[in-house]
């Protein structure tokens, strides 16, 4: 076999590998990144069949676990009241997030100096701001400038999503309260954009977009990164990366489509596997040099796992809601973001306005809460609420604890063999407290909006959608992972780029500040690259 | 029980149900979503809502057979016979015990039949709703009154400081 030596290998092809794939390349280099699932195929989406909502209890599922797909890895998640949400595919979790886009406040960087609590983070907002826009003008933004929660930014935006009819009812209840809202940023282009096509409100955002409207890593860095040079292997499972005797990295063994054993050399090796991916590699990557995992004399490979806990809160309505129809987010409430010293809890969350619930899904909530019998009652019950139903999650804070962690599980393993990841997990008396005055509020909010029933579920279980903190990134090499340009203390041609450095979790979605530190990190090798080792 | 059982009761992924095991999961899809002439529909133990529950219980298939075997033994229990041989009355009955003692299960079944029934075209029709996917065509939605977000426009910016 030849000798496969690249200078630059990406393991993992999600959000961050993506838009680091896409920076690097103006380089020129010998870029490689492997993926262990496959290229996406939008015409096989769920969306394209009448049974798209039984789809997303199966092979696009959520949790990795439901899934059982030869590409997913298990997780053994029973110490854990929240499980984890994830998707092994070129575009990672993108394929099946929702596209809430914001960016991180200022006060998001700086936790410990304003709260006293967790760590600050060594880089701060006006530094990762260009790189916010620079990943906004590559996936296509719709939204809406002059947000009074946030900064001024220079963000390029498409037109905001509809308000449609859940918005206009929801902004009603919270203007009656004189709380804060705002259309959300959102990765859902509502005009044509780089080539594609917009939203044409399937309502389906959650299982793939047929239609290419939402900015999934797929369709928005990787045709680009494509066009550019960088060399894309799919169905290649990295089972470990390989170190040279002087402890740096040398690039990896993996399982390609045939589970035959392959091996990679490269000169800089990126880590951009999620932060429950990327510890486990880590850990299972153990040699001579790096005894307890790469990258791990700080021991803190894996520990401080942060999700953000959701509250649930939904409210029947008379009036007609958006029901199936349209992309699922409209617009979002920062009025609790911020800490406020009155509240029993630091930190604070985003209220995330949901529009609505397909069919299948609105007889399955119904009747799990307890609104929708089974027998005599089912149907008028049920369309009572089909169509008449919207809400809100409360996406928290979640604070770094060392105690919850990803760990390497004693006998569980992937379809390759390797060793699946473990995860302890506990919610924290403050997260604890701040769903509770979530669902508090979300409430208010409903019954001003003139909802005659609510419903609400927190923590909700199968919502581990981000997966943070586990590689966290520092200045002190025995108190963080990586350093403030994301190269591994412990070894100077590592580098991580997802969710596993984040500091801390913010109380909102993170894609756009993982593609923005990507984007950074890319930078910062770029800049460097004469010395990249020193 | 006089029906006959359909040569479909061998379901597109190969897996088979027995006799009672298929008019009992028949029996329950109607003990959970009745017929209804109000509304016009079947209920969701019709012949080809059950062929889908089959297919798309898949790989999970056994799980819906035991949940299946669990509600017979609870129907002999209380009344001596199969679920299929009670009346209507003690088939609600018995489905809610089930449901009671066996939440997980109860939901598991619960879950599939709705998937199944919910996309119907009967259903939907009765429903208003189109029975279609939403790819490609899409949907048309209304913008809404933005005139709504005046007030915040004019509220002073919030952000806290980060020093």
């Amino acid at each position: 076999m030849a000798e496969d030596q690249v200078d630059v290998l990406i393991i993992g092809a999600g959000a961050s590998g993506a838009a680091m794939a896409w920076s690097l390349a103006e380089t020129k280099m010998h870029i490689v990144c492997l993926e262990q699932g496959a290229l996406m195929n939008p015409l096989a989406y769920p969306s394209m069949g009448n049974n798209w909502e039984a789809r997303t209890q199966d092979d696009f599922a959520t949790n990795p676990n439901v899934r059982g797909l030869p590409q997913d890895y298990p997780i053994n998640e029973d110490n854990s009241p929240i499980k984890v949400a994830n998707f092994n595919g070129v575009g990672g979790g993108t394929i099946l997030y929702a596209g809430h886009f914001p960016r991180f406040h200022p006060s998001d960087f700086r936790v410990k100096s304003l709260d006293g609590v967790a760590d600050d983070w060594p880089i701060d907002y006006n530094q990762l701001a260009p790189y916010y826009a620079e990943n906004e003008r590559i996936t296509g933004v719709a939204g809406l400038a002059g947000d009074p929660a946030y900064p001024q930014d220079n963000a390029q935006r498409v037109p905001p999503l509809p308000l449609g009819k859940s918005g206009e009812v929801l902004a009603k209840g919270f203007n009656k309260l004189g709380w804060h809202w705002w259309p959300s940023d959102t990765a859902i282009i509502t005009e044509e954009f780089d080539g594609r096509a917009p939203c044409i409100n399937l309502g389906a955002c959650g299982a793939g977009c047929a239609q290419g409207a939402k900015g999934s890593a797929d369709v928005t860095y990787w045709p680009h990164a494509l066009r550019a040079g960088v060399e894309l292997r799919t169905r290649c499972r990295v089972r470990e990366i390989t170190v040279g005797e002087d402890g740096m990295a040398t690039g990896a063994i993996y399982y390609d489509g045939d589970g035959k054993e392959q091996e990679i050399k490269a000169h800089v090796v990126i880590v951009a596997c999620n932060g429950i991916g990327t510890p486990r590699m880590l850990l299972n990557s153990k040699s001579q040099q790096h005894p307890d995992g790469l990258a791990n004399s700080s021991g803190l490979v894996g520990k401080n796992l942060m999700f953000h806990p959701y509250a649930w809160t939904q409210g029947i309505f008379d009036e007609p809601t958006d029901g199936h129809v349209g992309p699922f987010k409209a617009i979002r409430s920062q009025e609790f973001y911020e800490t406020d010293s009155s509240r029993d809890f630091v930190r604070g969350y985003t209220l995330e306005i949901q529009r609505g619930m397909a069919p299948v899904r609105m007889a399955q909530t119904g009747m799990r809460m307890g609104r929708i019998p089974w027998g005599e009652g089912h149907h008028d019950a049920y369309r009572r609420m089909q169509g008449h139903v919207t809400g809100m999650v409360a996406v928290c804070e979640d604070l770094p604890e060392e105690h919850n962690r990803v760990t390497l599980d004693p006998t569980l393993t992937d379809s390759n063999g390797i060793p699946a990841p473990k995860i302890d997990y506990t919610l924290s008396e403050n997260s604890l407290r701040m769903l509770e005055h979530g669902t508090a509020r979300a409430t208010e909010i409903l019954k001003a909006a003139g909802a005659y029933d609510v419903l609400s579920e927190s923590p909700i279980p199968y919502a581990g959608w981000h997966l943070m903190g586990t590689a966290r990134m520092g200045t002190d090499p025995a108190r963080s992972v990586v350093n403030e340009w994301g190269r591994a203390h412990d070894c100077r041609n590592l580098f991580i780029i997802d969710g596993s450095v984040f500091v801390t979790s913010a109380g909102l979605n993170p894609t756009n500040t993982i593609q923005a530190l990507a984007l950074y990190v890319g930078d910062q090798i770029k800049r460097r690259l004469a010395n990249l080792f020193d | 029980m006089t029906e006959s059982v359909p040569a479909q009761t061998v379901p597109r992924d190969g897996h088979k149900l027995t006799d009672e095991q298929w008019f009992t999961l028949r029996a329950l899809a109607d003990a959970i979503v009745p017929a209804s002439t109000k509304y016009d529909v079947p209920g969701a133990g019709d012949e080809a809502v059950c062929k889908e529950i089959i297919s798309d219980a898949g790989r999970r298939l056994p799980r819906l057979i035991e949940a299946l075997a669990t509600l017979n033994t609870m129907a002999a229990d209380a009344h001596g016979g199969g679920f299929t041989s009670l009346e209507p009355a003690q088939q609600g009955e018995v489905a809610q015990a089930f449901k009671e003692a066996h939440g997980d299960a109860a939901t598991y079944v619960g879950a599939l039949t709705v998937q199944c029934y919910y996309r119907d075209e009967r259903i939907m029709a009765s429903l208003g709703i189109e029975a279609r996917p939403p790819a490609p065509i899409g949907y048309k939605m209304e913008q809404g009154d933005w005139s709504l977000l005046d007030v915040v426009r004019k509220r002073p910016a919030f952000h806290r400081p980060a020093g």
